[in-house]
């Protein structure tokens, strides 16, 4: 298939994307995490129908390396916030420590799987489990969004979930520049340990978000923004790729920066939101043609022991949260209310699967995508049900004119 | 200089200069410390380097009054392989990507920029500066070609016939503009009145005139090298499936867009992009023009539906940035080494192509008795030249191996020349003759560009 032909076709999703996600009339339809469009990336790529080829993904991977970066940047330039509102310390803490005990709890479990199962050892072994752990800690907030707002779900849960979703991106984006960096760069002329190549490229980041702050300081023109924060961001995956780093988490730095320092986070949120929506669904579907189930060596107890680790930590993070006094009326379900996972683990999976070709990659994007298909199944009814249950939407939604669910809770007040 | 220009402080300029010389130390270190890179990272981060370095040159283009399309050049001149090596040869040819899309951009742009109420009042200076402008502009460049062709080595080995074939090929590029150029300008400075609109006008319509006289300058060129060959008319043949062809497709773009833009109206980015890449690899696989096609459908957008204000405001939008990193990897493309090696050539043809327009410029307004201003500055914006005249001469060396190759290699070194000089000189004329916006234009939007 053409390349062009391609591209024109992931611009078509990104216009759905755009459209659907975006789209007031119809935002809160498709499934929550978006893992329809995961499946059909499955049913159209090599290893299923082969509509779209091996050859094309790979004309197309570096359309996908600056997608993804480009949500690590929508998702640094809105870290710390909920929409206006800023996360206070206490819960934006409490999000991290919670993603990296899940990750940390599933990368554990990985491990013993894979010394038990597979060939993976030493150097690989430990890549391969960052991975899992990495698409396996966070809580999508695409999911958690999709619940509230289809639900008009309101109070101290909502808000306490909505929290966490958004606080516990760091951990994988972290994790994913260790992980890159632990693989030598080839024709590094400098020597560096892995840690130095990991901080070198957040500073790299940090650095291109007060250059490019300062300039939006100066410059109020909006096409001139879009040329400065564009060009910082596509200069920032050069530099990664030229390191052979993580182009991810130099963006999350810069995106970051940008924020605190431009003094115009509303307005970079703003400009941002939109390409974030026609970002995500080609990125779904591009990360579902890349997923190939026979590439782990035996796939069955692997899905078997990451979602029962996966179920494990996220009760037990469920359970933590209900002590909080946001969580205290949710119910023994709300650990699993936080399993819903989608566009950014199986970004984080397609990220490794480009970097290490073969099972190191392979392994952390079955697992980005039995993790979200799973979550699919379970997060947003248990999520329903936490909420439910601590009294922030009715329990049976109605049904509108248009079709659209909604709550038939009046609205709050606002005096 | 427009008030916001002049409004910007000393320290905005001074961030803008420390900024630009720390982008230009971070990519130097990252070459310096990884030296051999491969892969598509290289491409995106060239293109995010010159998005950030074209728009801090441009920005400092303003305080001495020049166009921002000479910062995109020069930063690309600058970070390319022939002055810091900073990207290098392969990088710039795959830069090209942007092309296709910045084309598609700017002939819409074009089309859209064009109505027939302003034609109307135009049209008897437009076609007075076309006959004189085509005619003079291609015997002057004829004759300056045949006179100057004994210091050509490439034209030593030809016959008189074949010298005069060569210059004639030669001429019709030099009746060539450049729209890209002519955009941009107008683009950056907001211009209104009759010299942009002349401008304007003239140079989009210039563009099908060109490739009319370029397939009739191909038959004549093909007898004077081998009386021996047959006329043929298979150019024509060609020309006409082309330019109707371009026509049809053009309106029934312009009419979809049309519908669009009236009934959806949303992610007129996303649109663009799709059209600019999809539509204009189909149009090359149709042997249509894609320029002439994007500009018929901009035209019809314009001057049939009252959606013409809404598709330019979505392609400045867009344009605004590509054309930061369509001149700035032009920059990256020029050939310094070339231009040193053919400069008193280049520079001899650049000055007679630019006497010659002016010559013809002010024959057509005063016989036509254009408005002073347009007397005055209306040559100014026919002097850039830039990608269209290297299509044509493309064409020419496909057409013509023998001699073609060195051809174009004096083509790129003119163009060149042009390509510096033409957009400071439209940018004088504009600010010159008042036609300048008072400001750039601040409108606060969310909306992608």
């Amino acid at each position: 298939m053409s390349s062009i032909l391609v591209l024109v076709g992931l611009l078509v999703l990104a216009y759905l994307g755009s459209i659907l996600v975006g789209g007031r009339a119809i935002r809160g339809y498709g499934l929550p995490s978006g893992a329809e469009w995961v499946l059909l990336g499955v049913v159209l790529g090599p290893h299923l129908l082969g509509v779209v080829e091996r050859s094309t993904l790979a004309l197309l991977e570096p359309v996908a390396q600056v997608a993804l970066a480009w949500l690590a940047l929508v998702i640094g330039v809105d870290y710390g916030f909920v929409g206006q509102r800023r996360i206070s310390l206490r819960r934006l803490f409490a999000g991290v420590v919670l993603a990296l005990g899940s990750g940390t709890g599933v990368a554990a479990a990985f491990a013993v799987y894979a010394q038990t199962f597979t060939g993976l050892r030493g150097h690989d072994l430990m890549v391969t489990c960052i991975g899992v752990g990495a698409v396996s800690c966070e809580t999508t907030r695409y999911a958690v969004r999709w619940v509230v707002e289809r639900y008009a779900a309101e109070g101290p849960l909502s808000s306490l979930v909505a929290d966490m979703s958004e606080a516990d991106d760091v951990i994988p984006l972290v994790a994913i520049t260790l992980a890159f960096a632990l693989v030598p760069t080839p024709g590094l002329k400098l020597s560096l340990p892995f840690w130095g190549v990991a901080l070198s490229i957040l500073g790299a980041g940090v650095l291109l978000g007060a250059l490019a702050s300062a300039l939006l300081r100066v410059e109020a023109r909006v096409t001139q923004t879009w040329g400065i924060v564009l060009g910082a961001a596509l200069f920032g995956i050069g530099l990664a790729t030229r390191l052979a780093s993580s182009a991810l988490g130099l963006l999350f730095a810069l995106g970051i920066t940008l924020s605190w320092l431009a003094g115009r986070r509303h307005e970079l949120r703003a400009m941002l939101e939109r390409t974030e929506h026609s970002v995500l669904l080609p990125v779904l579907v591009l990360a579902g043609a890349y997923v190939d189930f026979g590439a782990p060596s035996h796939l069955v107890p692997l899905v078997a022991v990451v979602l029962s680790a996966r179920l494990a930590v996220k009760w037990t993070s469920g359970a933590l949260l209900r002590l909080s006094r946001g969580g205290k009326r949710a119910g023994p379900l709300l650990g699993f209310g936080l399993l819903s996972s989608g566009g950014v683990a199986m970004g984080f999976g397609l990220a490794f699967a480009f970097r290490f070709p073969g099972e190191v990659g392979q392994t952390v994007l079955v697992v980005a995508a039995v993790v979200t298909l799973f979550g699919e199944l379970v997060g947003p009814t248990s999520l329903r049900y936490a909420l439910g249950r601590a009294g922030e939407i009715e329990a049976a939604p109605t049904s509108s004119r248009l079709g659209r669910r909604t709550s038939s809770r009046p609205p709050p007040r606002t005096a | 200089m427009s008030e916001l220009e002049a409004s910007k402080s000393v320290t905005a300029r001074l961030t803008q200069v420390v900024t630009l010389v720390a982008v230009f130390g971070l990519l130097w270190l990252a070459v310096r410390v990884v030296p051999e890179s491969h892969g598509m990272g290289q491409l995106i981060g060239a293109l995010g380097f010159l998005l950030l370095a074209g728009t801090l040159a441009s920005e400092l283009c303003e305080i001495v009054g020049l166009p921002h399309l000479t910062g995109y050049l020069a930063a690309g001149v600058v970070a390319g392989p022939h002055v810091l090596h900073l990207i290098d040869q392969r990088t710039v040819e795959r830069l090209s990507i942007v092309n296709t899309l910045a084309l598609a951009l700017i002939a819409l742009a074009g089309g859209a920029e064009l109505r027939v109420r302003d034609l109307r009042a135009l049209v008897k200076s437009l076609a007075s500066a076309m006959l004189f402008q085509s005619l003079i502009v291609l015997a002057a460049g004829t004759l300056t070609f045949v006179l100057l062709a004994r210091f050509m080595p490439f034209a030593a080995s030809l016959s008189a016939s074949g010298v005069l074939a060569v210059g004639l090929l030669w001429g019709v590029l030099a009746v060539s503009r450049s729209p890209s150029a002519t955009l941009a300008i107008l683009s950056q400075t907001r211009a209104q009145g009759p010299v942009a609109r002349f401008t304007l006008a003239f140079v989009m319509a210039s563009d099908v005139v060109v490739l009319v006289m370029l397939a009739v300058a191909m038959m004549f060129a093909r007898q004077l090298l081998d009386p021996a060959s047959q006329a043929s008319y298979q150019d024509f043949e060609a020309l006409g499936h082309e330019l109707l062809g371009s026509a049809s497709l053009g309106t029934t773009l312009g009419i979809l867009l049309m519908l669009y833009l009236r009934f959806v109206g949303t992610e007129l980015l996303v649109v663009l992009m799709a059209l600019g890449y999809g539509l204009t690899e189909g149009l090359h696989y149709l042997r249509f023009d894609p320029l002439l096609t994007f500009l018929i459908a901009g035209f019809v957008v314009e001057n049939f539906s009252d959606q013409g204000r809404k598709l330019l405001h979505g392609v400045q939008q867009t344009s605004a940035i590509v054309f930061v990193v369509f001149f700035a990897s032009a920059g990256a493309h020029l050939d310094i080494p070339l231009l040193r090696s053919l400069w008193p050539l280049a520079l001899a043809l650049a000055a007679t192509r630019a006497l010659a327009t002016w010559v013809a410029h002010r024959m057509s307004s005063r016989l036509v008795s254009d408005p002073p201003v347009i007397r005055r500055w209306g040559w100014s914006g026919l002097v850039s030249q830039a990608g269209l005249t290297l299509g044509l001469s493309l064409a020419i060396a496909r057409t013509f191996p023998s001699f073609g190759d060195p051809l174009r290699s004096l083509t790129i070194a003119v163009v060149a020349v042009n390509e510096v000089l033409g957009p400071v000189l439209f940018k004088l004329a504009l600010d010159r003759s008042g036609e300048t916006a008072p400001g750039p234009g601040f409108t606060p939007s969310s909306e992608p560009v």
